[in-house]
C-alpha cells in the first residue's frame, strides 16, 4: 500500500488537520459539556485531559515505530492476523461512518439554529457534500494545503473574538475551586478527551504521512497549543455568561460571542464565527470521508478510491438525514453514546492493540 | 462516459429533492424592509393570560440635506396569548418586518412584573435574532405602553433618552443598568434574588402647563428611581433613594454621589463621593457564620453653607465620622429591608459560596428564608476627605485677612 | 437546378501559386532571385573582385535591414581594393581568402544550403553568392530602428533602476548580461513559429536551477506548432499545461531587475523577440505581491506595505459579497445608526441590493474597458463627466443607493493596488462569483466561495511547485520574504520549493 511521494502529506500538515478537526466539535460542545458536569470549575477539565493526549501520542509512536509505511488496516492485519484484523476494520468503518453522518447532520442543524432558521437542512447538506465530493477527488494533499491556510484564518478569528470577549469575563463566575470539584472535573474531562482522540483517527491513513518519527516532538507542541486554546475557549464562555446559562445553550461559544461589545464598535459579530464553522466543517467532513475510504480500500484491497467517492457521499447524505428525527435526539446521541464510544475506539482499543502487539512481538 | 452519466443522475436527484419547497430562502429581506426596533415594552393585557407588546421605531425619510430628514416615531401595540404570538401579529399590522437584532432596552410594566418575569423574558432569551445584551427596566406607576408614548418626543426617541439616563447613573449612584445576562444569572441560582432598575415618569415644570392650555403636548421625563425587587421572579417592592444607594454600596456599585452632613452649627456641607471600594467578608468561627461589610471611600468638599473653618484636623475628623454614619445608616437600612422580605439582593450568599465552598453546603438550602435572616452583618466604614477645589475657606469667613 | 455539371470553372488566374520547394533548389543567384525577388526591398549588386570584370559575385541584401555603411566600408571596399585579392583566379580562392580574413568582418558564415542563405538574408545579413561553387558567405549586418531603453510603463518605483525590456531580443540579452555577470548564465535560443520564425530565449543560471524544470520547459517549447508568435499568449499557454482556474501561472514583467533577481533565485526566464515583456516560471503566489521597492525601503515599512497589499487583495475579493450578505441576511452586524441610514437612503430604489451590486460591478468593468481605448485628448473630460454623472446623477435618480457606490469605489481602488495585472484580472472574475454566492445565501455563500477559491489556489502547481508555497509545504517554512520582509541577513537560503541544485546562497 505504498503511496508515491507526491501523494504524501507531512507530519505538520497531518497535525494541522487534527487541530482543525478538533476545532469544530470543541467550539460546539467543549464548554457546554464541561459546564453541565463541573459547573463553574469546567475550565479545569482540559488540564485533566492533557495527560491522555500525551499518552496517545506516545502510543502512536510506539505502534508505528517498526512499520513506517503501514496504514492502520495493514497494522491490524499484522498484529491480529488477517481474519480478526478485517473484522475489527469493519467495526471501525461502521463506527466512523456513524460519526461522519453525525457531523454532517450537526453542521446543517447548527447553521439552521443559529443563523438561517427558515431554510431546509437539505440545502446545506447537499452543497457541502457536493463540494466535498468534488474536492476530494484531487486527494488529501490538496486538502492538507488548504488546511494550512484555513488554520491560520481560524486561529486569527478565534483569538480576535477572545480578545474582544475578555472585558466581559468575570473571575467571579469561574471560582471557587475546592476539592469537591475534582470528581466533576474528571467527569467533564471525558468530553474533551473524546474529541482529542481524533489524533488517532488521523493516523489511520498513516501510510500517507511522512516523518512519523518526530511525532512526539511536534505533537507535544501542538498539544500544548490545543490545551491553551481549549482553556481560553472554556474560560471565555463560562466567564462571560456563567455556568448556568452555558449549560443550557447547545452552542456555547456562539452564545458568548453574542455578548461582545468591544469599544462600542465591534458588536454583534457572531456571523463571522458561523462562517469559520462552515470552513472547518468542510475540512472535518472531507478528512473523515477520506479516512473511511482508505479503510475500505484496505479492507477490499482496491488500488485507488476515486470511483467510491460519489457512491459513498450519496450514502452519507441519506444516512445523515435519517440518523435522528430532531436535534434533541441528536444531542442525546452525541453526549450519551458518542463520548464513551469515541474514548473506546480512540484510546482504549489502541492500548489493547499495543499490548497484543508487544506480546506477539510484532511491534 | 459512465462517470458523466452517474454524475448527472446524482446531481439531478439532489436538485429534485431540494426543489420540493418553493420558498427555499425565506430569510432574505432587503435592508429597507426591516423595521429596526431598539426598545420594546411588555405589559400584562386586559384579557386573561394575555400579554401586550409595544414596539417603537424610527422612520427616517432621507431628504437632500440634513434638515430635510424627518424623523418620526412609529408606535404599535399588539396583544397575544404569548409574546411570540404578539410578535407575529405585528406582521399583519406593520408595513415592515420587525427585526430584533438591534434591541437595546426592554421596558416591563409594573403589572407584568408582579405576574412573573419568566413569562415575559423567555421569548427574548430563546429567539435567535435577539441577544442577551439589552438593558431591562421596570416602569413604575404606568404601563410600559404609556411610558413609551409619553417619553417619546419629537427630537429624541425613547432609546436615546434612556441611554442618556443610564450614562449619567453614576452621578447619583441611585441605580445601575442591568443586562439581561446578569438577570438570568441571578434568577438561576436560588440563593439570589433579582433586582432591576426602575424608572418613573415625572411631570415637567409648571410653565409647561401653560403651554398645555395653549395646545402643546404635556411632556414627561423619565427619572431613574432606584430598584425594583423581585422574589422568586415576582415583583414585591421598590427601593428608592437612600435604600437603593445602600444596596449599591453593598454591591460595590457606587461610583459617585452626594453626601450631606452638618457641621457644629448646623450648616450643611456637601461631600462628593470620589471613589469607593466595598468588600464583603464572611467569617465562619465554630460553625457560626458572620459577615463584615468593609467600606473604604473618599470624598471631596464641594459645597459649604457656613463660615466656619472646617479645615482644621478635628473638624475634618468630625465630618468624616458624620459621613461614615450616613453611609452605614444607608447600608443598614438596605440590609434590614432585605432581611425582612427574605431576599438576598446583597450578594451575601454568593460571597459565602466563594470563600467557603465546602461549608456553604450546610447553609445553601433555603438560604434566603432561613440562614440569611439570622446571619449577623456588621458594617465598618472608613472614609477620607481628600480635598476641596478652588477656594479653601468659605467666603465671608475673613480668615485670609490677617487680623 | 442544382446540377453539378454546370458549376463554374475557376478562372485561370485563380490558380494558387505554390511556394518554391527550398529543399530541392541549388544555391544559385537566380534561384534566390526567384524566391525573394518578388519583394521591393530585395536589392542586389554585382561586385567585381579586384575590379576584375571576369570575377563577379553577387551581393544580395534586404533594404532597410542592413547597415549600408558597414557593407560599404568593410565588405565592398576590401573586395574591390583589397591587396589579398590581387592574384585571384577562381571563386574557390576568393572564398578561401575571405575565410582567412580578407574582408574585415567578424561575423561571417559559409552557407551551402539555399534555405540557410535565405533565412540569413531575412535576418538582415548581406550575402555574397558564388554561383560556380554553389556556396554563399553571409555577413551579419543587421541594423534597424529600435526603441530605446526607457522607463517601464506599468511598474514604477522610486528608488530603483528605471530600465525596462525593449522589443529587440539582443538588446534585452545585453541588459541582462550587464546585470548578471556570472559566467554560469546560460542563454538558450530556439526558433518558434513557421511563418514568423521568432527567436525565443531561455535564460537560467546553470548550477543553481533545477535541471528537471529546464528540461521540461525545453520539451514544452519544442512542442509548439504554430504559424506565428505575434502575441504572448501562445508562449504562455504552451509553458503551462495544467489548469489555472483563472489565476496566472507565469509571471510577466517589464523590469529587468525583477527578472534578474528571480533568475538568481533559481527560476527560469523566457524572453521573446518582438515583445518588451519577459516571463518567469515557475511562479508562486508570493511573487505577485512583491515589488522591488519593498527591498529598497526599511524592512518594517516594506513589511507593512506588503501586509497592506494582502489585506487589499482580501478586500477587493470579499467586500462586495460581504456587503450584499450583511445587508440582506445579517443586518445585525451593521451598527444601528448606520443600518438605519442605509435603509433610509435605500428608500425608493427599485432594485434589491445584490442587483445594485452587480450593476455597479459591471459598470466598473465597462469603465475600465472604455478607459483603455480613450484617446488622450478626451480622457480628462470623460473622467470628470463620468464621476459627476455616474456618481451624483445615478444616486439622485435613485438608480443605485449611495452605500453601494461607495463600496464599489473602495473595491475598485483596492484592485488597482495589485502589482500584477494578470492576478488582478483573476480577482475581478472571482469577486463576481463570490458576489453571486453571497446574494443567494448570505455569509454561508461567502464561506463556500472562499473554500472554492482556496481549493483552486491549492490545486495549482506549476512545474511541480505548489502555487501556495511557501505558505504551505512539507518542510520547514521560509517566511523571510513572504508576507513580511526580514532584513537581508536572514535571507540565507534559496526557496526550498524550487528544489534548486545548491540550497544555500553564497555557494
Amino acid at each position: 500500500m505504498l503511496a508515491p511521494d507526491r501523494e504524501k502529506i507531512s507530519l505538520k500538515q497531518a497535525l494541522f488537520l487534527f487541530l482543525t478537526a478538533v476545532y469544530t466539535p470543541a467550539v460546539r460542545l467543549a464548554a457546554n459539556y464541561t459546564a453541565i458536569e463541573a459547573n463553574h470549575a469546567g475550565w479545569l477539565c482540559p488540564l485533566a485531559s492533557f495527560p491522555v493526549l500525551v499518552i496517545l501520542l506516545w502510543l502512536i509512536k510506539s505502534i508505528y515505530m517498526k512499520h513506517k509505511t503501514a496504514s492502520f488496516s495493514d497494522l491490524l492485519n499484522i498484529i491480529l492476523g488477517k481474519l480478526a484484523g478485517k473484522i475489527v476494520l469493519m467495526i471501525y468503518i461502521v463506527y466512523i461512518t456513524l460519526l461522519l453522518a453525525l457531523y454532517v447532520r450537526y453542521y446543517a442543524e447548527r447553521l439552521v439554529t443559529s443563523t438561517y432558521p427558515g431554510i431546509k437542512i437539505q440545502l446545506f447538506m447537499v452543497v457541502m457534500l457536493v463540494m466535498v465530493a468534488y474536492i476530494l477527488r484531487k486527494g488529501i494533499v490538496i486538502i492538507a494545503r488548504m488546511n494550512e491556510i484555513i488554520i491560520i484564518f481560524l486561529t486569527f478569528v478565534f483569538f480576535l473574538l477572545f480578545i474582544f470577549l475578555m472585558p466581559e469575563i468575570e473571575i467571579n463566575k469561574l471560582t471557587p475551586i475546592s476539592y469537591m470539584d475534582i470528581l466533576p472535573v474528571m467527569k467533564g474531562s471525558l468530553g474533551i478527551t473524546a474529541l482529542w482522540i481524533y489524533i488517532f483517527f488521523i493516523f489511520i491513513f498513516s501510510d500517507r504521512i511522512m516523518e512519523k518519527d518526530k511525532v512526539m516532538d511536534k505533537g507535544l507542541g501542538i498539544s500544548v497549543f490545543l490545551l491553551l486554546v481549549t482553556l481560553f475557549l472554556i474560560i471565555s464562555s463560562i466567564g462571560s455568561l456563567g455556568a448556568s446559562i452555558i449549560s443550557r445553550t447547545p452552542l456555547s461559544f456562539y452564545a458568548a460571542v453574542r455578548q461582545v461589545k468591544a469599544f462600542g464598535i465591534f458588536e454583534r459579530l457572531e456571523s463571522i464565527l458561523v462562517t469559520s464553522w462552515v470552513i472547518s466543517d468542510f475540512i472535518i467532513i472531507s478528512v473523515f470521508t477520506f479516512i473511511i475510504l482508505e479503510m475500505v480500500k484496505g479492507l477490499f484491497n482496491l488500488s485507488h478510491i476515486k470511483p467510491l467517492i460519489n457512491i459513498f457521499i450519496l450514502f452519507i447524505y441519506v444516512l445523515s438525514l435519517y440518523i435522528s428525527k430532531n436535534i434533541f435526539e441528536l444531542q442525546t446521541y452525541s453526549s450519551a453514546f458518542a463520548v464513551p464510544a469515541n474514548i473506546f475506539f480512540g484510546f482504549i482499543f489502541p492500548l489493547i492493540l499495543l499490548l497484543i502487539g508487544k506480546i506477539r512481538r510484532k511491534v | 462516459m459512465m462517470k458523466k452519466i452517474m454524475r448527472l443522475i446524482t446531481v439531478c436527484l439532489m436538485i429534485i429533492h431540494i426543489s420540493g419547497c418553493e420558498k427555499i430562502i425565506r430569510e432574505r429581506a432587503e435592508i429597507e424592509e426591516h423595521l429596526f426596533i431598539r426598545t420594546v415594552g411588555l405589559d400584562k393585557a386586559d384579557h386573561e393570560d394575555c400579554v401586550n407588546m409595544t414596539i417603537i421605531s424610527k422612520i427616517v425619510e432621507a431628504g437632500a440635506t440634513a434638515e430635510a430628514t424627518r424623523k418620526q416615531a412609529y408606535i404599535v401595540t399588539e396583544e397575544g396569548r404569548t409574546l411570540f404570538e404578539a410578535n407575529r401579529k405585528f406582521n399583519a399590522v406593520a408595513s415592515k418586518d420587525v427585526f430584533w437584532g438591534h434591541l437595546q432596552y426592554i421596558i416591563i410594566g409594573e403589572a407584568a412584573a408582579k405576574e412573573g418575569l419568566s413569562k415575559y423574558l423567555d421569548f427574548i432569551i430563546r429567539d435567535h435574532e435577539t441577544r442577551l445584551t439589552p438593558n431591562v427596566l421596570i416602569v413604575r406607576g404606568v404601563t410600559a405602553r404609556e411610558a413609551i408614548e409619553k417619553i417619546n418626543t419629537k427630537e429624541f426617541i425613547v432609546s436615546d433618552r434612556l441611554k442618556s439616563l443610564f450614562e449619567n447613573h453614576d452621578e447619583l449612584s441611585i441605580s445601575e443598568d442591568m443586562v439581561l445576562a446578569e438577570i438570568i444569572h441571578l434568577m438561576d441560582h436560588d440563593y439570589t434574588s433579582v433586582y432591576i432598575p426602575c424608572i418613573q415618569l415625572v411631570h415637567r415644570t409648571p410653565w409647561e402647563e401653560i403651554m398645555e392650555e395653549l395646545g402643546g403636548k404635556k411632556e414627561y421625563d423619565p427619572m431613574l428611581a432606584g430598584y425594583a425587587v423581585f422574589k422568586e421572579g415576582k415583583l414585591i417592592g421598590y427601593l428608592t433613594e437612600h435604600l437603593s444607594r445602600g444596596l449599591n454600596w453593598v454591591n460595590d456599585k457606587v461610583e459617585g454621589g452626594v453626601i450631606v452632613v452638618e457641621d457644629d452649627r448646623g450648616n450643611q456641607i456637601s461631600l462628593e463621593i470620589i471613589d469607593a471600594k466595598v468588600k464583603k467578608i464572611p467569617k465562619i468561627k465554630e460553625d457560626n457564620l458572620s459577615i463584615i461589610i468593609e467600606v473604604e471611600m473618599s470624598s471631596n468638599i464641594v459645597d459649604y453653607e457656613g463660615k466656619e473653618d472646617i479645615f482644621k484636623e478635628e473638624a475634618l475628623k468630625d465630618l468624616e465620622n458624620k459621613q461614615e454614619k450616613v453611609i452605614s445608616e444607608e447600608i443598614e437600612k438596605a440590609i434590614e429591608y432585605a432581611k425582612e422580605n427574605g431576599v438576598d439582593i446583597l450578594g451575601i450568599g454568593d460571597a459565602v459560596f466563594h470563600k467557603y465552598p465546602v461549608e456553604w453546603n450546610a447553609y445553601k438550602d433555603n438560604w434566603q428564608e432561613d440562614a440569611f435572616k439570622e446571619v449577623p452583618i456588621r458594617v465598618s466604614v472608613k472614609s477620607k476627605i481628600n480635598r476641596s477645589y478652588v477656594i479653601k475657606e468659605a467666603i465671608g469667613s475673613q480668615s485670609g485677612v490677617k487680623k | 437546378m442544382f446540377d453539378k455539371k454546370k458549376r463554374k470553372k475557376l478562372p485561370k488566374e485563380m490558380i494558387f501559386s505554390e511556394p518554391p520547394d527550398l529543399e530541392k533548389m541549388t544555391l544559385t543567384f537566380n534561384n534566390i532571385k526567384k524566391v525573394l525577388g518578388k519583394s521591393a526591398d530585395f536589392k542586389t549588386r554585382k561586385v567585381f573582385i579586384n575590379l576584375d570584370k571576369k570575377m563577379t559575385v553577387e551581393l544580395v541584401y534586404l533594404e532597410g535591414l542592413v547597415d549600408q555603411k558597414s557593407i560599404n566600408e568593410y565588405i565592398l571596399k576590401p573586395l574591390e581594393y583589397g591587396k589579398r585579392f590581387k592574384d585571384i583566379e577562381n571563386e574557390k580562392q576568393v572564398i578561401h581568402e575571405i575565410r582567412q580574413g580578407a574582408v574585415y568582418y567578424i561575423s561571417q558564415k559559409k552557407r551551402i544550403h539555399i534555405n540557410d542563405v535565405i533565412s540569413d538574408i531575412i535576418d538582415g545579413n548581406a550575402a555574397l553568392i558564388f554561383d560556380h561553387e554553389k556556396t554563399a558567405i553571409t555577413f551579419d549586418t543587421l541594423q534597424y530602428e529600435k526603441r530605446n531603453v526607457t522607463e517601464p510603463t506599468g511598474e514604477n518605483i522610486l528608488k530603483g533602476a528605471k530600465d525596462s525590456f525593449v522589443e529587440t531580443l539582443k538588446v534585452n540579452t545585453a541588459t541582462i548580461r550587464r546585470k548578471v555577470r556570472t559566467p554560469n548564465l546560460v542563454i538558450n535560443e530556439r526558433i518558434i513559429g513557421k511563418q514568423s520564425k521568432t527567436p525565443v530565449c531561455l535564460i537560467y543560471i546553470d548550477g543553481i536551477v533545477n535541471k528537471n524544470i529546464v528540461a521540461e520547459i525545453k520539451r514544452r517549447l519544442s512542442q509548439i506548432e504554430t504559424e506565428g508568435v505575434l502575441t504572448t499568449g501562445i508562449i504562455e499557454e504552451a509553458l503551462v499545461k495544467e489548469k489555472g482556474y483563472l489565476f496566472p501561472k507565469v509571471h510577466y514583467m517589464e523590469r529587468v531587475d525583477t527578472f534578474c533577481s528571480n533568475i538568481i533565485e533559481g527560476r527560469v526566464g523566457v524572453i521573446i523577440e518582438g515583445f518588451p515583456i519577459a516571463f518567469i516560471v515557475p511562479v508562486t503566489i508570493v511573487s505577485f505581491f512583491q515589488t522591488p521597492s519593498d527591498y529598497s525601503q526599511n524592512f518594517i515599512i516594506g513589511s507593512l506595505t506588503r501586509i497592506l497589499r494582502y489585506s487589499l487583495m482580501l478586500t477587493t475579493l470579499v467586500l462586495p459579497g460581504f456587503y450584499v450578505s450583511v445587508a440582506t441576511f445579517h443586518p445585525e452586524m451593521i451598527p444601528t445608526e448606520l443600518a438605519e441610514s442605509i435603509a433610509a437612503s435605500k428608500q425608493g430604489v427599485p432594485f434589491p441590493i445584490y442587483m445594485e451590486v452587480f450593476i455597479m460591478l459591471i459598470a466598473f468593468e465597462v469603465l475600465i474597458e472604455a478607459g483603455l481605448r480613450l484617446p488622450k485628448a478626451v480622457g480628462q473630460t470623460v473622467s470628470v463627466v463620468g464621476a459627476l454623472v455616474v456618481g451624483e446623477a445615478a444616486v439622485n435618480a435613485k438608480l443605485v443607493s449611495p452605500g453601494v457606490v461607495l463600496i464599489i469605489a473602495i473595491t475598485a481602488i483596492a484592485s488597482f493596488a495589485m502589482p500584477n495585472q494578470d492576478f488582478s484580472n483573476a480577482l475581478r472574475v472571482w469577486r463576481f462569483v463570490l458576489a453571486i454566492f453571497c446574494s443567494i445565501i448570505g455569509l454561508f455563500g461567502l464561506a463556500v466561495g472562499a473554500i472554492l477559491i482556496l481549493f483552486c489556489l491549492a490545486a495549482i502547481e506549476s512545474y511541480g511547485v505548489p502555487y501556495l508555497a511557501p505558505y504551505v509545504g512539507s518542510k520547514s517554512y521560509q517566511y523571510e520574504d513572504t508576507i513580511i520582509r526580514m532584513p537581508n541577513k536572514y535571507d540565507a537560503f534559496r526557496p526550498f520549493f524550487l528544489k534548486t541544485s545548491n540550497k544555500k546562497k553564497g555557494e
